[in-house]
């Protein structure tokens, strides 16, 4: 299916970004701002993340889908955290190779898995997973 | 997407039960005061790492989004629902 015009516009502004590489200003502005350093600009805290493991009884066993997730906050985060499976989701593939090499690095990636996908058009079964987030995402 | 029907509703539409909405946009400007305030306590790493012109596009997002919580035209919340059972 071709994709709209959001979806191209969101993709190339976030590409753009994605492929800014991080330093250690934007790191440490991050970690005060929001508690993470994955790259992320939102507004979602670590302790609303922590909030997400609790609400959605994420743990050993059950599989997340995060949706728009940009480099991996909060979906690796929560993998992390809790001992599920993840699948992250996003329109730059750039975002989705940082991801990819974050879970590496952490030594999880045989539970975390990136797709380059539009919320749009989700290539998922029905009932793929137990639980989905999506967090700063418009779309 | 655009709707002036609220997430909870389209949540609900789209057969999700249990729809939970909690408004988290007290958290969300005092986050969105921390961006700021922190990007203008780094702004010379910042500067140097980004350039004059994404930092000040930064900056200006930054105060932009104070500004509109503040306004009160921007609101975040936390929205937990479940799937319905299915038959
Ligand atoms: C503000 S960022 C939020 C990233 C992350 N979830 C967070 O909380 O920090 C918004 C993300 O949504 C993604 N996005 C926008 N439209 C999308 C779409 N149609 N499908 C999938 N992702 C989309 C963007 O590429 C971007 O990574």
């Amino acid at each position: 299916m071709v994709p709209s015009r959001d979806e191209r516009e969101a993709a190339a502004l976030f590409a753009e970004r994605y492929g800014r590489p991080g330093s250690d200003a934007t790191r440490d502005l991050e970690r005060l701002v929001i508690g993470s350093d994955f790259g992320a600009n939102g507004y979602t805290t670590m302790a609303q993340a922590d909030l997400l493991v609790e609400r959605l009884d994420l743990a050993e066993g059950k599989r997340l889908l995060d949706v728009g997730s940009g480099r991996g906050w909060p979906g690796l985060y929560l993998a992390k955290k809790s001992g599920c499976g993840v699948v992250v989701t996003d329109l730059p593939e750039e975002a989705m190779r940082t991801a990819a090499h974050r879970a590496g690095s952490e030594g999880f990636s045989d539970r975390a898995h990136m797709v380059v996908a539009s919320a749009r058009r989700l290539p998922f079964g029905t009932a793929t997973f137990n639980a989905i987030v999506h967090t700063d995402v418009l779309c | 997407m655009a709707s002036n029907r609220d997430q909870a509703d389209l949540l609900a539409a789209a057969g999700f039960a249990e729809v939970e909405e909690a408004d988290f946009t007290g958290e969300f400007l005092e986050t969105a005061l921390r961006w700021l305030r922190f990007s203008r306590e780094l702004e010379p790493a910042l500067r140097a790492s980004l350039g004059d012109d994404v930092a000040d596009q930064q900056l200006a997002d930054r105060t932009e989004m104070v500004t509109a919580i503040e306004e009160g035209l921007l609101k975040r919340s936390l929205l937990v629902a479940a799937a319905r059972p299915r038959k």
